[in-house]
């Protein structure tokens, strides 16, 4: 009687890159262990996962991977099916931004006063790595907003309300397992808090970040305005102009990544020739 | 017409007659009968339980194939429910098999809904413990080390 060990490695990278990562499957025995640090298999499970439409999903504090099927297009059922989720983490809330084929998120931790922190979804692994501790705190009214410097750098942006300080950090180094932040620009915004309550919609808004003119642009949507902050304590609003809808300012980064035609994936391809 | 018969051996020696087009599925058997016409095949390392088994599933790929060329999203749909019902009854051993069977003759299909069959046993086992009985696995970690793993997969907040 055959038993799984007998397997050929093959074999079992076969299979086990067909099962979702988790500590189990890697605690079973050594041999299985020492896959998930090979490169070929990473690639292949990847590769196998991306076949499944997945999404992150935070319900009742716990974020979970799910993988989707939506029913409807071939047999007139309608609705949403979850094929298998995975607890990823313990966090109340995520806002995501996207670089260089990475997801990063801003996640408020349940513990420890809903402090906030950056994290980068690692697809290899499926779990989250930690970036950065933002000192903020949703529950206070601090605001944390992300955003890129072309198509290279990580931005973030702060307002901490108790210190009244804007504060925009930018990456230095964006790498596997370590990212690394420099101050960008740093201003006092205490002596124009007069100027309304647009603090409060501040996290709601996005920002551009000018690095030759050492400059950043963050807009408020709520209140249809921009406020361009600078070196030296800057600080000035601008009136996006009347508009009945909330105006919506993104970076624009064209990117020079070839889209290649007919390029199918792994798990398409086998799908092909099977059936 | 009459349809082109192949004669298969197990390893007990008993020979099982299958239509070509049926047994064509695996690709070494579609070598070895443009190699060896008329000659029976024996296949030393298959019992005839799982060769039987291998043999159901051609039989059921191969009808399904035949149907007027234009196979419908249903009908395909209907043998991927016939495929997941095929590899649910077969006990876990035997699976493996079934899994090693399909590997040697190299059909890729059978290949693929075992080797899911596993993937999907795994993942529906509670821990490391559970997968260990359920295979046979024997433990060649300590308590430090699989504790080890378990922090290194947690979330890092």
């Amino acid at each position: 009687m055959t038993r799984i060990s007998d397997l050929s490695q093959d074999l079992i990278e076969e299979i086990l890159s067909r099962v979702p990562l988790a500590s189990k499957v890697r605690s079973t025995c050594k041999q299985w262990n020492s896959l998930y640090k090979d490169e070929s298999f990473t690639k292949k499970h990847r590769g196998k996962a991306a076949s499944d439409t997945m999404v992150i999903m935070v319900c009742n504090s716990r974020p979970c991977l799910v993988s989707v099927k939506l029913q409807g297009v071939h047999n007139q059922k309608y609705g949403l099916v979850e094929l298998s989720s995975k607890l990823i983490g313990k966090l109340n809330r995520i806002k995501g931004f996207s670089l260089k084929g990475n997801t990063y998120f801003v996640a408020q931790g349940r513990e420890e006063g809903l402090r906030e922190s950056l994290i980068c979804f690692d697809f290899t692994s499926e779990r989250f790595r930690h970036c950065l501790d933002l000192e903020s705190n949703y529950s206070k009214g601090d605001s944390v907003i992300l955003s890129s410097v072309g198509e290279e750098q990580l931005a973030v942006l702060f307002h901490r309300v108790d210190t009244y300080e804007i504060e925009i950090r930018i990456t230095t180094k964006i790498e596997a397992d370590d990212v690394t932040w420099t101050s960008f620009l740093k201003i006092d915004v205490e002596p124009f808090e007069s100027s309304g309550m647009f603090w409060k919609f501040l996290r709601y808004g996005i920002f551009y970040v000018d690095e030759k003119n050492k400059a950043a642009l963050s807009c408020d949507y709520h209140f249809s305005r921009a406020y361009v902050i600078g070196e030296d304590n800057y600080f000035k609003v601008v009136s996006l102009g009347e508009s009945t809808g909330s105006p919506v300012v993104c970076s624009y980064v064209p990117s020079s990544m070839q889209i290649q035609k007919g390029q199918v994936h792994a798990g398409a391809k086998r799908k092909v020739r099977d059936y | 017409m009459s349809k082109k018969m192949i004669v298969l051996k197990s390893s007990e020696g008993v020979s099982f007659v299958v239509e070509e087009a049926v047994a064509r599925q695996s690709k070494i058997i579609s070598f070895l009968v443009e190699e060896f016409p008329d000659r029976e095949l024996p296949l030393t390392n298959m019992t005839s339980e799982i060769l039987r088994k291998t043999i159901e599933y051609c039989k059921k790929h191969v009808v399904e194939d035949d149907g007027g060329g234009d196979s419908s999203s249903s009908s395909s749909g209907d043998l991927k429910e016939w495929d997941v019902k095929f590899v649910a009854e077969i006990d876990q051993p035997r699976l493996m098999d079934l899994l090693m069977a399909a590997n040697y003759l190299d059909i890729p299909s059978l290949l693929d809904v075992t080797c899911q069959k596993v993937a999907d046993t795994i993942a529906a086992c509670n821990d490391e413990k559970e997968i260990r009985a359920t295979f046979n696995i024997e433990n060649d970690f300590t308590e430090e080390e699989v504790e080890a793993i378990r922090m290194e997969n947690q979330y890092p907040i």
